[in-house]
């Protein structure tokens, strides 16, 4: 692995290799750039290494990439296009063989290519679209989902406090039942001393009206 | 003059993702597939070496940006974010193939492979088109070989013309720390890759003879 830092050898102060970089990718200023350049036409070194740079940021482009095709569901809109590219432009190439001149011919040609390019293009916008719909489907999935949790847990909320309820109710109905025992009995108790009292004062009447009878028993 | 007066006002990446989050805008987050759809499938495919699973990795990573749309930040750029969830599942891409044993490689050899066929089955290719496609492959093979940290910031810098600064941010790393791995992957190609060129008028060795 060649050194990539900062280097001084002798006198002489090597830029690193982040600004090398710098260099390479255009991403320099112009008077810095300047001041590179100047060191690399006297520098070996560090001549050498960028040589070496150059090298692999060649070499990169070398690998060109196939052509690829539009993300598509499995392809087939692209292949049944093509096909039919295939079949109209064999077609018109024999329909204009045999009926037109050269520049007709070239007029048609052209005019189907840009027909079939346009039926591609709509194409690959519906594909566009379906799989925004899939994404759209796959978040209302999500959110359908979230609201049954949602719902599971509010009705186990409810269920709980109709369960607490109930128990408190029964709680009030007993003790109202051991309030009524208690006033019934009060009842019954203040009906006794009633009695009691009236009889009390009956007697008390009786009592009264016996002392008056003497005194017409001496005259 | 009408593509120019189009995309003048056409909205940003980040007011159609507004849109996207705040009221789901369907039609607004297809605009931005159609704009990133590309630049994500190739990254995808230089982080994999695999046609088929860039694609599945691209759709992917819209879908994720599209239900993860409530995180998206608006001080944030667009493309940063988008650039992170197809790096994240790259990554994770790459550590499933790590798990199984396989190798991007495979995957690539097949669909070279198939790819010759079809070509050879049209018309055999000129020997300058044979030979650049040859070179590719060394390519593709010794990008492979880098560790996925130097493998990132080849394909945002080289490929798809970040600059550095950029790529700290969809990395969440230093932009020195960037640019001295750039400088680390260029060495480490090439010292791998340097026989290419070396060689290109003499006679080429095969694949198989090549080690990487």
């Amino acid at each position: 692995m060649q050194k990539t830092d900062t280097r001084n050898e002798g006198a002489v102060n090597h830029p690193s290799a982040e600004e090398w970089m710098e260099f390479l990718y255009g991403e320099m200023p112009a008077p810095r750039r300047r001041e590179l350049g100047g060191h690399l036409a006297q520098c070996p070194i560090c001549s050498a290494q960028l040589k070496s740079w150059r090298t692999g940021m060649s070499a990169l482009d070398e690998w060109k990439l196939p052509v690829i095709r539009p993300a598509t569901h499995g392809g087939q809109p692209i292949l049944k296009w093509a096909a039919a590219a295939a079949i109209v432009l064999c077609v018109g190439f024999l329909l204009g063989r045999q009926t037109s001149n050269a520049a007709s011919e070239l007029a048609a040609l052209k005019a189907s290519v840009t027909r079939i390019a346009e039926t591609v293009e709509r194409d690959r916008e519906v594909n566009a679209m379906n799989t925004v719909d899939e994404a759209t489907a796959a978040a209302q999935a999500e959110v359908v989902r979230l609201l049954a949790d949602y719902t599971h847990a509010a009705e186990a909320v409810r269920t709980e406090d109709r369960r607490t309820t109930a128990l408190a109710l029964r709680q009030l109905e007993s003790r109202l039942g051991r309030l009524r025992a208690e006033l019934e009995t009060v009842a019954v108790n203040t009906e006794g001393s009633f009695q009691q009292t009236q009889e009390g004062l009956a007697s008390l009447a009786s009592m009264a009206v016996s002392p008056g009878t003497k005194p017409d028993s001496h005259q | 003059m009408g593509r120019l007066l189009t995309a003048l006002f056409a909205p940003s990446d980040e007011q159609l993702m507004w849109r996207v989050k705040l009221q789901d805008d369907a039609q607004a987050f297809a605009r931005l597939m159609t704009r990133w759809e590309k630049p994500i499938q190739r990254l995808c495919l230089r982080m994999t070496g695999d046609v088929h699973r860039a694609e599945d990795l691209a759709q992917t990573a819209f879908t994720r940006v599209f239900t993860r749309r409530a995180d998206w930040e608006p001080t944030g750029k667009f493309s940063t974010f988008l650039w992170r969830v197809a790096l994240n599942l790259c990554h994770d891409e790459l550590r499933r193939q790590q798990r199984r044993g396989e190798s991007s490689l495979d995957a690539l050899d097949e669909d070279n492979d198939a790819g010759a066929d079809n070509f050879a089955a049209d018309e055999p290719p000129p020997d300058a088109q044979a030979a650049a496609s040859e070179r590719g492959e060394f390519v593709r093979r010794a990008l492979a070989t880098l560790a996925p940290p130097y493998r990132e910031v080849v394909v945002l810098r080289h490929y798809e013309d970040l600059k550095f600064r950029e790529i700290g941010e969809v990395l969440g790393i230093p932009e020195g720390t960037v640019k001295s791995r750039m400088a680390e992957a260029l060495t480490q190609l090439s010292q791998l890759l340097k026989h290419v060129n070396e060689e290109e008028s003499c006679k080429r060795p095969t694949l198989e003879t090549r080690a990487l």
